[in-house]
């Protein structure tokens, strides 16, 4: 019954206004769009409503434009109109459907019961949470013992940064840790670690170790240019790899090399084009800080013939190589993990770029830009916390943390899975599950993965099509392409809008999403977190949620604003001035100093040889007929985010140990044998691929697989659930693969800092 | 809506292909493809010997083509040529029976493990209908697939395939496919694929 105050005749009319105001922004909604973002339903035939974001599968920025049939996120395919990937996706991406639809989804936050790891839980509200987590900080700060909570991010969000810097956290960045030994050499010659290869412009491209037609920070943007530049302007692409990576076999040569040599050889390339004076003489004199003579010395020890003795590359072909690169110009040297992932990893990627400043190659067409960097995210820079102040925060890797015996009172894990994906993760798993090293564990995750199953708490985290954020990409014309990402999934109907807030605010004009279950943003969790903090840190945080966060950081660009982002899915332009631009690069162009340090002063904490020197690796050497080198590799549909992805699941399930076909024989191994893997970290049974892809002293092994948790499908499980395909899981014999990181030793290169993933020596027993 | 005066086809520049498998999963997201059947896969196929060894990938999908053994075939008229080109099963009238699979010189079709019925690749008819490029064509990272009209001089696949030697899989069945290939290993059509 209604009550008497409220009228029928009031009950109708607004009503009616309300309905026809959800009609026309649902209309609103799906207009805007030119022929080739339209999309149909298979079965009506109808327009689906089409809203554009950006992927985050991997970090390259692609924008992608979701579809949604009614309510429901039904399909993502590629923004045709974006400027990084124009319309195409990787299938990581189309993929991303299966993340946000997930029935296996983590939707809860979670307390344990029982002792760890047994994997009893009981439901808690999220005051709870926040309660529980504000009363451990709160703890921490009368002792200034800030650093005994520590975070391991596998993800950046800036309102989650913002609350780590305000409360002290130390910090473990998994994205930063991936890559510290190329960033480290980078940032010795240019300063700088974010550069940009201009490989669409190039006519030769020697890549070492880099695999972007698979797996790398630029992904698809990269491999498109490569393509082109193949396939369009017959540019060549050359690859030194240990395996036949799928660049590797979309090149027009390429060189198996024994891994952990390539600055060898790069060093012999150097040798002949400073020898047949093919070099940049103007470049080296004026903007690097050696001389040609200098360098000429520096180089004569490293001849063909002795690149050929190390690394296996045949001298003749490096000298081929070598003249090819000094001549047809413009050509360009790119790196990747395959070569900076050794304990000389930073050396190999300072010798490998040492190619690219003696041919000149800076800020120019075809060759090494250095983009302008911007802290975008600071754009209402607030002074830091008074109780806490400034602290030092980034803390290495999980293994040092406990090697070293850092105190830990809290371990906070957001999309990082350490008893998972860390090197020799069985001991890590071990300490995560020791009491008296972490008395409390929080992961925070879209499912519940192996580091969960030991956690204390679990809580339910959005996946990126349920949020809001903003990403900043650098061009080569110095400019800035902002992407926006904003929530595509499980748009609230009309029916269930008006049970919500958002009818009292008056905002049901637009459409609202909410994420799945009670799983939230990490910008929402941090905002709700830091207003439980006290006064000193709530100030730092003046937003409602996410979305307000972004409006104003929109505000902060004149040009730009929240609705054209909304409706493109990306802006591109220059940054104002106001926003705390560094170039690095101009900066210096402009002045008379040099700008390249091919000659590094030595630091005192990190003790290498001022000059790019091959530094050869003597756990490699003289290894026994059944001992290999182990390159972990990712393939292409690896992403943390398609663990459960039933569709990539389906094509990558499994992954066997390559090894060499005339290295298998040796050994009595034939193709799809069952072997031991053993190493210093641990043992794996493993079926083998004998190839003709992969050097005579490696093995090769597929990271991503052989889960026992997250859920069904990445243990290839089949089950019965709201989603008709599950029951039809048909990998359940071949299993669901091994993961490699259990064989994997805990090394390090100790110049860059940074994991040396592929130096571990596996022994091959067959069984 | 179909169109007398078109004449569709679909190409592969393998030149750009890079075997990332996005054709096959953005296939499974388009047509509710169920999990363990494919309508897009790609095959990949490793050739020579250490090191002078070659990988190539071979995306497949239903040739459609001009002269289809499996609408022949088809005991209840459900295979069904467009004037246009495209071959499409009418999933009211199938049976599910196989002839159909039987004599498909390419493996293209499936029974579907739900519906029971015959499926396969039909480039996407709903939204070639609606003045759309198929899902695999325009998701391509490397814009290794085109998809037009060959009637027409102008369209870009007619261009293509004007200028540069093109392949087809198995001429030699007398289906005249019209799945055309820039740059294929004759020698990877048959080849079988090992597991990895």
């Amino acid at each position: 019954m209604l009550k008497k105050r409220y009228s029928r005749r009031r009950f109708m009319k607004t009503g009616i206004t309300w309905t026809a105001g959800l009609a026309a922004s649902r209309h609103a909604l799906s207009t805007p769009l030119d022929n080739r973002q339209r999309a149909v339903s298979r079965t009506s035939l109808k327009s689906l409503t089409a809203i554009p974001t950006t992927c985050k599968q991997c970090p390259a920025g692609c924008g992608v434009i979701a579809y949604l049939n009614g309510n429901r996120l039904i399909q993502i395919l590629g923004n045709p109109a974006h400027p990084i990937n124009h319309g195409g996706i990787c299938a990581k991406g189309v993929a991303g459907i299966n993340l946000a639809n997930d029935p296996e989804r983590l939707l809860y936050p979670m307390k344990r019961v029982g002792s760890r790891g047994d994997g009893a839980w009981t439901r808690v509200t999220w005051d709870e949470v926040y309660v529980l987590l504000s009363q451990r900080i709160r703890g921490l700060i009368p002792n200034r013992r800030f650093n005994e909570w520590l975070t391991d991010t596998g993800e950046d969000d800036p309102l989650l940064n913002r609350l780590l810097d305000a409360i002290g956290s130390s910090v473990i960045n998994r994205h930063r840790l991936k890559n510290s030994n190329r960033n480290a050499a980078l940032q010795s010659m240019v300063q700088t670690s974010q550069i940009l290869e201009d490989v669409g412009h190039s006519r030769l491209i020697l890549n070492f170790g880099a695999n972007p037609y698979a797996n790398h920070d630029r992904f698809f943007p990269m491999a498109q240019q490569l393509v082109d530049a193949r396939v369009n302007k017959g540019a060549r692409l050359i690859t030194f790899d240990v395996r036949m990576s799928e660049t590797a076999a979309q090149s027009d040569e390429w060189y198996p090399i024994q891994a952990g040599t390539d600055a060898i050889v790069a060093l012999a390339i150097a040798h002949i084009i400073v020898e047949k004076n093919l070099v940049n003489s103007g470049f080296i004199q004026q903007k690097t800080n050696t001389s040609l003579g200098q360098l000429r010395r520096h180089l004569t020890p490293y001849t063909p013939e002795a690149a050929e003795r190390e690394s296996g590359v045949k001298a003749t072909v490096i000298e081929k190589l070598a003249v090819e690169f000094g001549s047809q110009t413009p050509s360009v040297a790119i790196t990747g993990g395959g070569i900076s992932d050794h304990e000389n990893g930073m050396q190999n990627v300072r010798c490998v770029s040492l190619l690219n400043w003696i041919m000149g190659n800076l800020e120019k067409k075809g060759g090494i830009f250095v983009p302008p960097l911007t802290e975008f995210h600071h754009f209402d820079r607030q002074p830091p916390s008074e109780t806490i102040g400034a602290t030092e925060k980034n803390i290495g890797n999980p293994s040092q943390v406990f090697d070293q015996k850092h105190k830990i009172d809290t371990y906070f894990a957001y999309m990082a899975n350490p008893a998972y994906s860390e090197p020799d993760n069985v001991s890590v798993s071990r300490n995560l599950r020791d009491e008296n090293k972490v008395p409390f564990l929080v992961v925070m995750d879209t499912h519940l993965n192996e580091t969960a199953q030991l956690a204390d708490l679990v809580l339910p985290a959005a996946s990126y099509l349920e949020g809001w954020d903003l990403e900043v990409f650098p061009t080569i014309d110095r400019k800035i392409i902002l992407n926006l990402r904003q929530p595509v999934v499980s748009l609230l109907s009309s029916a269930q809008a008006l049970r919500m807030t958002a009818f009292e605010e008056g905002k049901l004009l637009e459409d609202i999403f909410r994420p799945r279950g009670e799983a939230k943003e990490i910008g929402n969790f941090s905002l709700e977190l830091s207003r439980r903090l006290g006064e000193d840190i709530k100030r730092l945080f003046p937003y409602k949620n996410t979305r307000e966060f972004v409006t104003k950081a929109v505000e902060a660009i004149e040009e730009c604003d929240l609705e054209i982002l909304k409706r493109e899915g990306f802006w591109s332009g220059r940054l104002p001035a106001s926003l705390d631009l560094i170039h690095p690069g101009m900066e210096r162009s402009q002045g008379t100093k040099q700008i390249v340090s091919i000659s590094s002063p030595t630091e005192e904490n990190r003790p290498f040889p001022p000059m790019p020197v091959y530094s050869p690796l003597n756990t490699h050497k003289d290894l026994s007929g059944n001992e290999f080198i182990l390159t972990m590799y990712k393939s292409n549909l690896w992403a943390k985010g398609t663990a459960n992805s039933k569709w990539v699941r389906e094509i990558f399930h499994e992954n066997r140990l390559w090894i060499n076909r005339e290295a298998a024989a040796k050994l009595n191994i034939s193709n799809g044998d069952m072997v031991r893997v053993v190493s210093s970290a641990g043992a794996l049974h493993i079926r083998v691929i004998t190839t003709g892809r992969i050097h005579p002293r490696s093995v090769a092994l597929a990271e991503g697989l052989g889960h026992d948790a997250v859920g069904n499908v990445a243990k290839g499980k089949r089950f019965k659930s709201s989603d008709l395909d599950t029951p039809l899981i048909w990998w359940t014999r071949s299993g669901n693969g091994v993961n490699p990181y259990t064989i994997i030793e805990r090394r390090k290169d100790p110049c860059g800092g940074g994991y040396a993933l592929k130096d571990t020596v596996v022994r091959i027993e067959k069984t | 809506m179909s169109n007398k005066s078109k004449k569709y086809a679909m190409l592969f520049d393998l030149r750009k292909c890079i075997g990332c498998n996005t054709c096959s999963i953005v296939c499974k997201s388009e047509n509710d493809v169920p999990l363990s059947v494919w309508r897009a896969w790609v095959k990949k196929i490793e050739k020579g010997h250490y090191p002078h060894v070659r990988e190539f990938s071979l995306p497949i999908v239903c040739n459609n083509c001009e002269d289809p053994i499996c609408v022949t075939v088809c005991p209840v008229n459900a295979g069904i040529k467009r004037p246009d080109g495209i071959v499409y099963i009418d999933p009211h009238r199938c049976i599910g029976c196989r002839y159909c699979m039987a004599s498909c010189p390419y493996g293209v079709r499936y029974i579907n493990p739900r519906k029971k019925i015959a499926e396969k690749c039909y480039w996407c008819h709903h939204r070639v209908d609606a003045g759309l490029m198929p899902a695999c064509v325009v998701t391509c990272p490397t814009g290794a697939i085109l998809f037009g009209d060959l009637n027409d001089p102008e369209s870009e696949i007619a261009q293509v395939i004007a200028k540069n030697a093109v392949h087809v899989i198995k001429p030699e069945m007398g289906t005249s496919p019209q799945t055309y290939y820039i740059g294929l290993d004759i020698e990877s059509v048959e080849a079988v694929e090992e597991e990895k």
